[in-house]
């Protein structure tokens, strides 16, 4: 059974819909006018809670800088001090919510998934495959479930928002192929609900 | 300088050789005493600013550490204190994570492998399932290293996971507002198991059923065997079964109905899992 879901839906959102935010300053409004790829906040997760990024957000955006050519520029939405960071301590791995310019989309979910590569071989999940033992073991020794949504906005600022969340393995292969599924539309879905579904 | 370089290397040879055998001959005494060796000698490295030395220093010192931890455990199961031993198991996984990021543990190197192995088979052992985990909003974020507060835009350059005199750097939580408590399957913190709490004398409550480790410690007695786990899934006949009734649990302890589980199946599962002392 595939555990992996992608849904690609029509958006309207593009990046003035994040450069606009009430929660921004003007001088950071300034700073992320030019974003090629803009990490956006959870809005939306409990009321109190505020706009809140993904734990680990701030290594995902310095190993993007790090890696991603000098004239893409990736930011984030928030000003430096309002940087908060939501911790659900499920082993669900959760990479957040990016903006992205369709041009360079293709360079971007090569970044992600290498990231998601290095960090699974890390953990090193090689006594957990598909065999009917293997199987029998604890939910608690399962792979960590691996979600990211990326909205990618064309020339004409229309837009595209594709939701993707599985097992590593899965969620690698998918962004490799990325733009056969935004072209295709392509949506599986699984069993069961996951954590994600409790969010909504 | 040159000098200091070369002896501090031959203290560096000294300590890999210790570690090698200690990692043969598990013993706590002999590996705290060890421990507490290479902590001194990466004081002396960072003091004398040699990054490589203090690095590989670091690396010892927590494989040193793992070795401690897993010999700890056979310690904590002859206590039956099985929950301290569950979250010492947990410590080891963090710890080799960590390590394998520096060092490939390829080849039973120190036989870390093995441990790595040993920790996973004796998870599957334990009667936890259900664990408590907490969505939590952290509103100040500091580097362990440098100490400064996390900024995004100008970040301090100290990279989680990475070396720096000798320490790990991570992330300490200084302010955290807490949302709401959720149970959960598959958690990040293992120790956060459901159902176990301390007393008001600080004794813990724990009505866990063991049988599976105290089991295992009546063949593995010593951190120092070797030993290899065998799972097998068998099908036992219903006939075994005779007091459950259909609408009761199943008995594979599937927490589903029996007819909507096992019944309808040619038998009732049944996981077994088999010790191999390895002479």
């Amino acid at each position: 059974m595939s555990t992996l879901i992608v849904d690609v839906s029509e958006s309207s959102e593009d990046f003035s819909t994040w450069t606009n935010q009430d929660f921004i300053s003007e001088e950071t409004r300034y700073i992320i006018a030019n974003a090629d790829i803009l990490i956006t906040p959870l809005v939306d997760f409990r009321e109190s809670a505020g706009p809140t990024f993904e734990r680990g957000t701030e290594l995902i955006l310095a190993s993007l800088r790090k890696r991603l050519p000098n004239d893409i520029t990736v930011d984030i939405c928030v000003n430096d001090e309002d940087y908060f960071e939501l911790s659900l301590n499920s082993k669900y791995k959760r990479l957040g919510k990016f903006v992205v310019t369709a041009i360079v989309l293709p360079i971007f979910v090569n970044v992600i998934a290498d990231l998601i590569s290095e960090n699974s071989s890390q953990k090193k999940d090689k006594n957990i495959d598909s065999t009917a033992v293997s199987k029998e073991v604890p939910a608690f020794m399962k792979p960590a479930t691996v979600s990211i949504s990326i909205t990618v906005v064309n020339k004409d600022r229309s837009s595209k928002q594709i939701e993707i969340e599985g097992e590593s393995s899965e969620v690698i292969e998918t962004l490799r192929s990325i733009d056969n599924i935004l072209n295709n539309g392509k949506q599986t879905l699984r069993d069961g609900n996951t954590d994600r579904d409790n969010r909504k | 300088m040159e000098n200091k370089l070369y002896e501090t290397g031959t203290l560096i040879e000294t300590i890999e050789n210790e570690v090698n055998i200690n990692s043969n001959h598990l013993n706590l005494e002999s590996l705290q005493a060890l421990s507490h060796k290479i902590t001194n000698i990466k004081k002396l490295c960072v003091s004398l600013n040699i990054p490589d030395f203090s690095k590989a220093l670091w690396c010892y010192e927590t494989i040193t550490s793992i070795l401690y931890k897993y010999t700890y455990i056979f310690a904590l199961f002859k206590e039956k204190q099985f929950y301290l031993a569950w979250c010492e198991l947990e410590k080891i996984e963090i710890a080799l994570a960590s390590l394998k990021k520096h060092l490939s543990i390829e080849g039973n190197v120190c036989n870390l492998e093995f441990i790595e192995e040993s920790v996973y088979d004796l998870q599957k052992l334990f009667p936890y399932r259900i664990f408590v985990s907490h969505e939590s909003i952290y509103r100040e974020i500091e580097c362990s290293i440098c100490k400064q507060r996390i900024s995004i835009r100008k970040p301090c350059g100290h990279i989680v996971g990475e070396i720096y005199d000798g320490e790990i750097c991570g992330r300490h939580i200084l302010r955290a507002d807490l949302l709401a408590i959720a149970f959960t399957e598959n958690p990040v913190h293992k120790y956060a198991v459901c159902n176990i709490s301390y007393d008001q004398e600080s004794k813990l409550i724990d009505n866990y059923n063991y049988e599976l480790i105290e089991g295992f410690f009546k063949i593995v007695t010593s951190p120092n065997d070797s030993w290899k786990m065998e799972t097998n899934v068998l099908s036992l006949p219903h006939e075994n079964f005779i007091d459950f009734a259909p609408n009761d649990y199943c008995p594979c302890g599937s927490a589903e109905k029996y007819s909507a589980c096992c019944l309808n199946k040619q038998g009732v599962k049944h996981v077994k899992y088999i010790i191999h002392l390895i002479q």
